[in-house]
């Protein structure tokens, strides 16, 4: 009668698990791997920094807008009572 | 893989804020262990490569917080783990598809795996294809402990489960493991 193998001791199974060797990436792979993950980390840094020039921009540039559009009003104001007074006056 | 907590908190700080250097040192550091891990896990080298890249874009493009307590290896061993599960899940949507069609038949690799040959003494070899035998889930608890160096807590963690019945399923798969290689052997 064939008997059952036994299993390794626990000692052992330690002793084997210790010699599992560590792997690593090829260089090429390496270094690519970390250019593209590099490149995404570049990416989310730009990221911030542009939002933050487009508020910075949308800033400063509200008060000279809201001024030009007044100025705008007001110009056609000035030229619609200019073209009024024309009609009224020239014959 | 012992890195001080205070140096990992130091090093995500400075990778939120977009420091390349943060990211080189942790990519240095964890790199051959999330790399054995995904390569025994997968049992292929050139799926352990893809799947390690999305980890490496994960962190650049969502790097975890810095906070007390909160310590890379389990980060990235869980996002590694996540990372297998989603090619797994694909992977088996995709063949069944593919088998519908009959088109194509998956097997398994015949012969041994490529951690298998690269093994240098005959001990390692049957480790390894002992390994490659174990189910899924037991590959990976033992992995995350023997290969991954976490503690049964963090490796808990890993695999969101109490840390009680984490080392259950420890011994379990230990047991599993020495009887395989005790019929190898």
């Amino acid at each position: 009668m064939e008997s059952k193998p036994s299993p390794l001791s626990e000692m052992e199974l330690n002793r084997r698990l210790a010699e599992l060797p560590l792997l690593d990436l090829p260089e090429l792979t390496a270094d690519r791997q970390e250019a593209a993950a590099l490149a995404v980390l570049a990416r989310r840094r730009r990221g911030p920094a542009l939002r933050r020039v487009w508020a910075f921009t949308v800033r400063e540039l509200e008060p000279l807008l809201v001024a030009l559009v007044g100025a705008g009003y007001i110009l056609a104001a000035v030229l619609r009572a200019i073209a009024a007074y024309s009609i009224a006056v020239l014959p | 893989m012992d890195v001080d907590a205070d140096r990992e908190q130091h090093w995500l700080a400075e990778l939120r804020g977009g420091d390349e250097a943060a990211f080189r040192q942790i990519y240095r550091t964890y790199r051959p262990c999330l790399y054995t891990f995904l390569c025994r896990l997968s049992g292929r080298s050139d799926v352990a490569e893809d799947l390690l890249q999305e980890v490496w874009l994960r962190l650049a493009a969502h790097p975890p917080e810095p906070r007390a307590g909160l310590t890379l290896a389990p980060w990235l061993f869980r996002v590694a783990r996540n990372v297998f599960v989603s090619y797994l899940r694909n992977r088996n949507l995709d063949s069944n598809r593919l088998g519908e069609l009959d088109v194509f038949k998956f097997h398994a690799a015949p012969g041994p795996g490529p951690l298998e040959a690269l093994a240098e003494s005959e001990s390692v070899r049957s480790l390894e294809q002992a390994l490659r035998r174990l189910p899924s889930t037991d590959r990976q608890t033992v992995l995350l402990v023997a290969a991954g160096g976490l503690t049964p807590a963090e490796a808990a963690g890993v695999l969101g489960m109490r840390p009680d019945a984490f080392r259950q399923r420890l011994s379990r798969a230990r047991a599993r493991l020495a009887e395989l290689l005790g019929a190898m052997d």
